[in-house]
């Protein structure tokens, strides 16, 4: 009877220990077999991507199965600073888990730049690209997001229909206006350095900005919500946001794009060193610069990079336009000053 | 050769490796994420303290975390005490309803709640401050729920649960001989309640207190939604800052205050133990169980208002409006006989990912609770009920993990268990399983304590006595007296596994999606509205299974 009990007691303790450990052979992307050289890329590539997840299932999956067959491509799939933190956490490790990285924030790339952790590699279809790439190839332009002033039209007098990042600053829109934390939020953090660089606004515009009321949201989502319910008359936000409800949803919401210009983020796509596949890793990049890929982002309401392709349904203006008066951002002082900026930023307006 | 070892070794054995386990999953990862934080390549260096900690805003974020911890804390015993009583031990109308209405808010992802009260208490369009505003012919909103006292509010109604379940888990289960003694020599029932029972229940009423507490410190998505276009910063907001920096400093400063988090809630269990180890709560004490159902006489109804009262304004009310979101067509009309319908609904149902995504999560959730329940029950035995040196560690060890951020479990279990030292589940279901177990263990550990502490040694040694093995005892005697609270516990671990999203978002891989990461892609990159529909369908899912297995189980077991 005891020895029963022993051994159901040491069975448990065996299965407790065995549930934790049979895990251990999952991490099994790198296995990249080496193929037929001449059949093009084949094996396995990992992407670390902020892109939104309705546009991996409905177009990149099955476009990049069919221009590339013999190359599986996992998606991981997170904004860009849960991804930047899981980076982090595999930096920590010594154990970089994506091939290729796509996020939003170009400061980031130079920083992984400077700690040497990107492969240089300059895709053939670069010469259709417009905006400006890596001149050692770390990495290149894959998508434009756009932070612009959003408001809603039917909560909105004409009259007080915002034009200009200035407007903002007026008493009419005293405790209505928000934007996006800097300090949670990659495009909202380029937003703050841009315009706190411009000699026309500075950091005076946010003490500003401050004294009106500003209100700081935890990211985009609650502030279309807030501008749905009419509890924001005007709001800091990418402008695929609002095409999306406008489009999808039939909100009446609509893009104002300030006189001053707007904030042009042209988001990169990069190889990490470490990648066991860099041909299928070129591929794919190469495959998100072509027209096809190129689809994949103006159908997820951003901007091509391509100045061959469509702007985004919805989309009053071309990116060739809105680049021509776009505020001019330093992104080496971005991905230098991070904490610095941010700090600023938070004991101007945050405190 | 083995029926000649003392009985004590199955005992032994079984705490041994429940302790193991504990120091490798839960220890161990933040050993080294602390480690971390005071060594930079090997030489002792802790500037990283010294700037975070020099930092004025870090304090105040320090303060306005504890400050609102114990007046979430202290809000909710107050409230949940009263209502565990009448719930369970009163002639209340109507009570098994209660019952589950008030546990239902922690069904709710806190995220998808603090929403929706948002919604119903923002100053310039809420919902209800709008209607009190017409009601009372006011000028100005009556709530600004972007205050200390909005996010207390908010805090208190989501986390009050914890409390809730515990007391009343334990309250059902308590020997009545002394309240009928009291009775008997003529004193009140309310008399009675505040004379006997409360003090009775102290080791309950402290236990829930604490998840409230921990639950309330370590919460990041209320303070985001609703402290932060209010300014007011917390500890889970400053420590994600800092992680979000994205590099290897930003981890060693997010660390840094992260530790004295788990200082402050292992320092609370510390002297809440010392306030309770002077006195003897055993009440299960194995002469009589069941028991007395109290008689409100003329107070039965002025109860009742008192308890549906609260229900409709901490759960019918916010569950009202985010089933009126999902069923909304145009977030930006209000609410119009034209402006219903299921338009939010449909990409939701249609896809096949939500639904996979709802099955993996509760399976996920199924493994934590089973797994963290069983080491619970013997973390708490270990603490609660043998004199064995050392023995309240393991239950430190615990509190330290739900102690900590999610956010910083998540970045240690990637550390530590890609590969570098030994074990490599990165990427798969597993180290979201051992996340859950480290973040929630310490709710059912808490709850399995109290009710353990209230089962007198006796019952136990008499039947040691009468021949039977420990694990014999355990099972036939321990588990059936503590039944409810194991129950209870099992639910702890299972509700905020099955949602989980901060965790889950860093260590989820291709393919182990959960239910969390999809919450938290349609309420950022999507809309709210999709999220709502989720709620509504995680909600159904909970509320059916609960009808079931009270069917099932003809009403003993229920949440």
């Amino acid at each position: 009877m005891k020895k029963k009990l022993m051994s159901a007691a040491a069975m448990m303790a065996m299965a407790a220990v065995m549930a934790a450990g049979c895990g251990g052979g999952g991490d099994k992307k790198a296995a990249a077999p080496a193929g037929d050289a001449k059949k093009g890329p084949s094996g396995q590539v990992m992407v670390y991507t902020s892109i939104y997840p309705d546009i991996i299932d409905k177009l990149c999956k099955p476009n990049v199965a069919k221009a590339l067959p013999d190359v599986k491509v996992t998606w991981f799939q997170g904004g860009t600073e849960k991804v930047k933190t899981k980076i982090a956490g595999e930096i920590k490790a010594k154990k970089i888990g994506a091939d290729v990285l796509m996020v939003a924030d170009p400061s980031y790339y130079l920083a992984l730049k400077k700690q040497n952790l990107l492969m240089n590699y300059k895709s053939k279809e670069l010469e259709k690209v417009v905006l400006e790439s890596d001149k050692d190839g770390a990495w290149q332009p894959v998508r434009v997001n756009n932070m612009i002033i959003a408001y809603n039209k039917d909560k909105i007098a004409k009259e007080d229909i915002p034009t200009s990042w200035a407007d903002l600053t007026l008493p009419k829109y005293k405790g209505k206006i928000a934007m996006p934390n800097p300090m949670l939020s990659g495009t909202a953090y380029v937003m703050v350095g841009a315009i706190a660089g411009d000699s026309r606004f500075g950091w005076d515009y946010f003490k500003k900005l401050k004294d009106n009321g500003l209100r700081i949201e935890e990211g985009n989502s609650a502030i279309q919500n807030k501008l749905l319910t009419g509890e924001y008359m005007a709001a800091v936000i990418l402008e695929e946001n609002i095409l999306k409800l406008q489009e999808t949803k039939k909100e009446p919401l609509a893009v104002c794009y300030p006189k001053e210009g707007c904030i042009i983020i042209n988001s990169p796509i990069g190889i990490f060193k470490d990648t066991k596949n860099p041909e299928a890793a070129k591929a794919l990049v190469d495959w998100w610069l072509t027209p096809d890929g190129q689809k994949a982002v103006t159908a997820g309401w951003m901007h091509s990079v391509r100045g061959d392709v469509e702007p985004p349904h919805g989309a009053t203006h071309k990116l060739a336009d809105l680049n021509k008066n776009a505020i001019k951002i330093d992104w080496e002082k971005l991905a230098n000053d991070e904490s610095q900026i941010k700090e600023k930023f938070r004991t101007i307006v945050m405190e | 050769m083995k029926k000649s070892l003392p009985r004590l070794d199955s005992k032994f054995i079984v705490i041994a490796i429940s302790v193991l386990l504990l120091l490798y999953f839960i220890v161990f990862p933040l050993l080294i994420l602390i480690y971390d934080s005071l060594f930079v390549n090997g030489v002792f260096d802790i500037s990283n303290y010294k700037e975070v900690y020099g930092k004025k805003v870090n304090w105040k974020a320090l303060t306005n975390t504890v400050q609102l911890s114990l007046i979430v804390m202290v809000a909710s015993v107050i409230i949940t005490f009263p209502m565990a009583w009448l719930v369970g031990r009163t002639n209340l109308p109507g009570k098994k309803i209660f019952r589950t209405i008030l546990v239902a808010s922690y069904m709710i992802p806190p995220y998808v709640g603090a929403i929706a009260w948002v919604q119903l208490l923002n100053p310039s369009v809420g919902y209800l401050n709008d209607f009190i505003k017409f009601i009372f012919g006011l000028q100005k909103a009556p709530f600004d729920i972007y205050t200390m006292g909005g996010l207390a509010w908010v805090l208190t109604l989501f986390y009050s649960p914890f409390a809730f379940i515990t007391i009343s888990r334990a309250m059902e289960k308590m020997d009545p001989t002394l309240e009928e003694a009291a009775r008997i020599s003529g004193s009140s029932p309310l008399k009675t309640l505040w004379d006997v029972t409360l003090p009775l229940m102290m080791p309950s009423i402290v236990a829930g207190g604490l998840l409230v507490f921990i639950a309330a410190a370590s919460c990041f998505g209320i303070p985001a939604i609703v402290g932060m276009p209010g300014n007011i910063e917390v500890m889970t907001t400053r420590i994600v800052t800092f992680v979000y920096m994205g590099d290897a400093k930003g981890i060693r400063d997010a660390t840094a205050l992260a530790v004295s988090m788990m200082v402050i809630a292992n320092g609370l269990l510390f002297f809440m133990s010392w306030l309770l180890s002077h006195k003897d709560y055993t009440t299960i004490s194995g002469k009589s169980t069941r028991p007395n159902i109290v008689e409100l006489g003329k107070w039965k109804w002025p109860a009742f208002a008192l308890v549906a009262g609260y229900a409709f304004i901490a759960v019918i009310l916010p569950l009202t409006s985010i089933v009126v979101t999902s069923f909304l067509v145009s977030m930006s009309k209000g609410l119009a006989l034209d402006n219903f319908g299921i338009d939010a609904w449909i990409p939701v149902i249609t896809s096949s990912q939500y639904l996979e995504s709802i099955w993996r999560s509760v399976g996920y959730g199924i493994i934590a609770a089973c797994i963290g329940t069983i080491l619970s029950l013997f973390v708490a035995y270990l603490s609660v009920k043998t004199k064995i040196t050392g023995r309240s560690l393991p239950d430190l060890l615990v509190v330290l993990g739900g102690a900590t951020p999610s956010i910083v479990i998540a970045l240690a279990l990637i550390i530590t268990f890609s590969g570098n030292y030994g074990l490599n589940i990165y990427s798969t279901m597993w180290i979201l399983i051992v996340s859950y177990l480290v973040k929630y263990m310490t709710m059912s550990v808490r709850t399995i304590a109290a009710s353990l502490s209230q089962v007198h040694i006796s019952l136990e040694e008499a039947a040691l006595n009468s021949g039977a093995s420990w694990i014999r005892t355990c099972k036939d005697i321990i588990m059936p007296l503590v039944a409810p609270s194991i129950v209870a516990g099992w639910f702890l671990i299972f509700m905020p596994s099955f949602y989980e999203l901060t965790m889950s978002n860093l260590l989820y891989g291709a393919d182990t999606k959960s239910i969390g990461v999809l919450l938290y892609e349609l309420q950022t990159y999507a809309d709210t509205q999709n999220a709502s529909v989720l709620s509504v369908i995680i909600l159904l899912i909970v509320l059916i299974g609960n009808v079931i297995l009270n069917k099932v189980t003809k009403g003993k077991v229920s949440i």
